[in-house]
């Protein structure tokens, strides 16, 4: 493996990391910001506002799950491409290991 | 005399992509995880800008950009229906749900299926999809 797709890798983890850090900002933004402004528009008995701060809650709960979804989707996309990695490594060296037992056999019996 | 037909039809030198079977075994063990990063929203850009050169990130990365303008004409389409028969009391609203959500399963069915192919290193078009991914110039 060169050095390039490593590089490419790492920026994939930051951008997987920015993601959820923004994911959890806004998740906060909203749960802070929405319960204040529903509670406020009921104690004044303004039915559109009251809306309109539902409508501002579930957009921001959208938002949230679309970064946590494609930042998760990047992590569990390089997990498996490191996954895929290491067991072709293992199988490279198990059929090595298996090719050497072969050869040693094939010794014994022409020895006996 | 076939070439001497296909000459005479196509006077100019039709342009020509490689065939995908002859995608290098390199370049699918180098370029699977962007491959598949490439159906996410938006990044498949990183694919394109990243590895220009390899034919099967870049297969995929073409597959990427055309679900991403179909998710953002879907989008469009949804708001349509919102701002039209979503005025009308109860069947414009479940109408603009339903379609919400059946637009979202089929883009997410779309994305999944395109990740898991991208990630076993195959080159399959996704239905419809791929067809206007091989006419692009990209």
């Amino acid at each position: 493996m060169s050095m390039i797709p490593e590089k490419r890798f790492w920026l994939l983890r930051r951008l997987a990391k920015a993601m959820t850090i923004g994911a959890w900002l806004v998740f906060a933004l909203i749960v802070v910001v929405t319960p204040v402004g529903i509670a406020r528009s009921v104690m004044n008995g303004d039915k559109l506002e009251l809306i309109e701060w539902l409508k501002y809650g579930a957009s921001g709960g959208l938002i949230f799950v679309n970064l946590l979804w494609i930042a998760q989707s990047i992590q569990v996309i390089l997990a498996i491409e490191e996954n895929t990695k290491q067991s072709t490594y293992v199988l490279e060296k198990l059929t090595t290991l298996m090719q050497q037992v072969r050869d040693r056999v094939g010794e014994v019996v022409e020895r006996e | 005399m076939l070439d001497g037909l296909r000459a005479a039809c196509y006077p100019s030198p039709v342009a020509t992509r490689p065939p995908y079977e002859a995608i290098s075994e390199r370049e699918i063990a180098t370029g699977r995880a962007l491959a598949a990063v490439a159906y996410l929203p938006g990044l498949f850009l990183i694919g394109l800008l990243d590895a220009p050169r390899n034919r099967f990130v870049r297969f995929h990365a073409r597959q990427g950009l055309v679900l991403f303008l179909a998710e953002a004409a879907g989008m469009v389409a949804v708001a349509i229906v919102d701002g039209s028969l979503g005025r009308i009391p109860v069947l414009g609203v479940v109408t603009g749900a339903v379609l919400r959500l059946a637009l979202g399963l089929l883009f997410l069915a779309a994305a999944l299926y395109g990740i898991a192919k991208a990630l076993s290193g195959e080159t399959v078009r996704i239905p419809y999809l791929g067809d206007v991914a091989d006419r692009m110039e990209v």
